[in-house]
């Protein structure tokens, strides 16, 4: 069991160590042609694109109206920005309420019968578009005003970015899940920027990530893809060789689940999802076209979940056996509280017990707190550091992802194995 | 071609940092167990010495005044180190070789401290010395909850001196020991309280504290010499000096009279089961009441 952990460890490791100098690269590179690209600032209106951004809804009434109205407040030349607004056959008051977006030249708004994934939404939509850019932002998200322009800004920048990714902050968090996620998300920025650095990105996020229309016109339309269509189209644009960029200075907010059950399930969706296209994807790994994407980006993200449903019922016994101990000297002796030896004054090294388990464990936490510098940092982060976020977080991913990990896993392997049959 | 080499450079690199910290962290831990292992080693000797140290005292007790005899056997507070250390290593590193060799000698020094005091107890039959010996196995649940009781009951009662052995030790002497007390005969854990009682099985406080009734007057008499110490400043008193009795009467409210010798005079106290109180204030706390 301990050569287990230390397996964990020595690839925990090995990742994080392995981002950290992507990123260090990075940096480097940039002050290099820093001087080169400052020229393409400063465009006029005339040279900048014109954009479609698709809503898609299903049962969205409360969120909607906030979405369209973020991208109606887009700096952004009027003449330039289509809005579609796709209601997916929603059974509440969503077609209703778009209505109020009718009258405004940018806005069309579509209904069709709902075929129970969010893809046949996408695909209907794209039918209508015209515009050489094309991007989606889901119902529960919106934008801010200058997200549009620094997205765009990535394309204008090298014209074989195919697509770009955003940085996505959960807003305004009112319950614990939601600020779990909040630092999870603060997490991801610095993640996301390495792998866009390293051409690895294997997501295109559902709330603004914008195309180019030439990806769904070579690569044809989005497909079911288990319910994981924005994971789908990113691996075929992997394995297409098609580049996609991140553009950090484009911030969208989006909400979260805000209880347990349904981050759960959310998480369910996209762990299971991930599983399933990176099998129908298994030609990206270790095959040396695809570099550091298929030798160590995916393999490490499916490591991951198997590692993390075993890894969980071992953490667990770790934490609970001092608690257990605590209990049968109650039990034994009835209740009492004595103060560890720490404070008794006396101090003897003997009693110090050191394990590689507990020294590298220290090392994994050190990682993270790099990595969320370093992610404020890229985000010029003002804010106060929310040290209560972070520990919402290691709870939730202590004892609430395995949950969602081993569920995912668990169906992935029975769905495989109906289908062989 | 060109980029595929730096990727394959830059994994090396990070390749052999992380076998670095790998190897860091183990050589850290290694040495670490040296300086434990050289530590054990140490206790060792130390505990060679005390064996020493017990031959002397037993050849002492022939001639001594019982006072010295029963100040300078006190052995269990050092022994108290050595069986805490002994207890962590072996439930930390059960790799270190070295805890089983000590061990033993650590058995032989608590069996010779044992007879020792018994031999105290014969020949000086006013002192307050009391002994648990306790044999456990491996793997006996409720030798594990047992041992807490015991280090509840060293934290209560700190003078009372605990004699563990591992039943399972490869050691005979153990064996022997117990054989005079038919320890093997019964369940374990096995408790025997101030060589007379023999308990079989899980004891609780209580009832440790019922067979051996003389513990909660000493804890009173040990408590009166630490407030004497602490609270009133009287660093030279000794536990010889000073004696508690239970006093008759009420029987709700337990209360103890007390006495220390202070060159000619007795100071006396009275202790109402929270703290101690010089009798003559107390009586003219009394006496105020009254009027």
């Amino acid at each position: 069991m301990r050569y287990f952990f230390y397996v964990f460890f020595f690839l925990t490791i090995y990742f994080q160590l392995f981002l950290l100098f992507s990123f260090i690269d990075w940096r480097k590179e940039r002050k290099r042609g820093g001087s080169k690209r400052e020229k393409g600032n400063g465009h006029s209106s005339v040279t900048l694109p014109s954009v479609t951004i698709i809503v898609p809804c299903y049962n969205e009434e409360k969120t909607v109206e906030k979405t369209v109205k973020s991208l109606l407040a887009l700096h952004y030349p009027k003449e330039k920005l289509r809005i579609f607004v796709v209601d997916d056959g929603s059974t509440d008051n969503t077609w209703e309420v778009i209505q109020q977006f009718v009258s405004d030249s940018r806005v069309r708004i579509f209904r069709k019968k709902n075929e129970g994934s969010k893809f046949a939404a996408l695909n209907y939509a794209l039918h209508y578009v015209e515009t050489d850019i094309v991007g989606v932002l889901d119902a529960d998200s919106w934008v801010r005003e200058d997200a549009l322009i620094h997205t765009v800004e990535e394309f204008l920048k090298d014209e074989n970015v195919m697509a770009v990714i955003p940085s996505m902050i959960i807003a305004d968090p009112d319950s614990f899940i939601r600020k779990a996620q909040r630092a999870e998300y603060e997490i991801g920025i610095f993640v996301r920027k390495v792998f866009a650095k390293i051409k690895t990105v294997y997501i295109t996020p559902g709330p603004f990530s914008l195309f180019r229309k030439k990806v769904f016109d070579t690569l044809g339309p989005y497909r079911e893809a288990h319910h994981t269509e924005d994971a789908e189209i990113a691996l075929r644009m992997q394995k297409a060789g098609y580049p996609i960029a991140y553009s950090e200075k484009t911030i969208v907010y989006t909400v979260g689940p805000k209880t347990v059950p349904k981050l759960i399930k959310q998480r369910i969706r996209w762990t299971y999802g991930f599983i399933r296209n990176a099998i129908d994807y298994r030609e990206l790994f270790f095959n040396k076209k695809y570099g550091e994407l298929g030798f160590v980006v995916l393999p490490m993200g499916l490591f991951r979940i198997f590692l993390a449903v075993f890894l969980f019922p071992m953490s667990l016994y770790l934490i609970s056996k001092p608690l257990i101990t605590q209990i049968e000297k109650w039990r034994s002796v009835g209740f009492s509280f004595d103060l560890p030896h720490l404070f008794s004054g006396s101090i003897d090294t003997f009693f110090f017990h050191l394990n590689p388990i507990s020294i590298l464990s220290l090392l994994g936490f050190l990682f993270m707190i790099i990595s969320i510098i370093l992610g404020r940092k890229i985000l010029r982060e003002k804010k106060k550091f929310l040290f209560l976020d972070y520990l919402a977080m290691l709870f939730v991913y202590t004892f609430v992802a395995p949950i969602w990990l081993a569920k995912s896993l668990w169906n992935a392997i029975r769905l495989k194995k109906s289908a062989w049959r | 071609m060109l980029m595929k080499k730096h990727l394959i450079l830059k994994h090396l690199i990070i390749l052999s940092l992380t076998v670095a910290i790998f190897f860091a962290v183990f050589r850290f831990v290694s040495f670490e167990n040296a300086v434990k292992r050289r530590e054990i080693s140490l206790l060792q000797e130390n505990v060679l010495i005390d064996l020493m140290a017990n031959e002397t005292q037993f050849e002492l007790l022939k001639s001594a005044p019982c006072d010295s005899l029963i100040e300078g056997s006190s052995l269990a507070n050092k022994m108290d180190e050595i069986g805490r250390k002994l207890t962590f290593a072996e439930n930390h590193d059960d790799n270190l070789e070295e805890i089983a060799s000590l061990k033993k000698y650590y058995s032989l020094l608590e069996i010779k401290d044992y007879l020792l005091s018994k031999e105290l107890v014969k020949k000086c039959p006013g002192s307050n010395i009391h002994s648990i010996v306790y044999f456990y196995r491996e793997h006996c649940e409720p030798c594990v909850r047992q041992g807490y009781v015991l280090s509840e009951i060293k934290k209560r009662y700190p003078w009372v001196r605990i004699y563990s052995f591992d039943y399972d030790l490869d050691f005979p002497i153990i064996k022997s020991f117990g054989d005079i007390y038919h320890v093997a005969e019964g369940e374990f854990p096995v408790l025997i309280l101030d060589d007379s009682s023999i308990h079989h099985g899980f004891t609780s406080v209580e009832e440790i504290e019922h067979a051996i009734p003389q513990l909660e007057e000493e804890k009173v008499l040990h408590d009166f010499v630490e407030h004497l110490k602490e609270e009133e400043g009287k660093e030279e008193v000794s536990i010889d000096d000073a004696s508690c009795e239970k006093e008759e009467g009420n029987e709700k409210q337990v209360s103890y009279h007390c006495v220390i010798k202070e060159g000619e005079r007795n100071e006396e106290y009275v202790f109402d089961g929270d703290q101690f109180v010089p009798k003559d204030e107390n009586r003219e706390e009394e006496k105020r009441k009254d009027d």
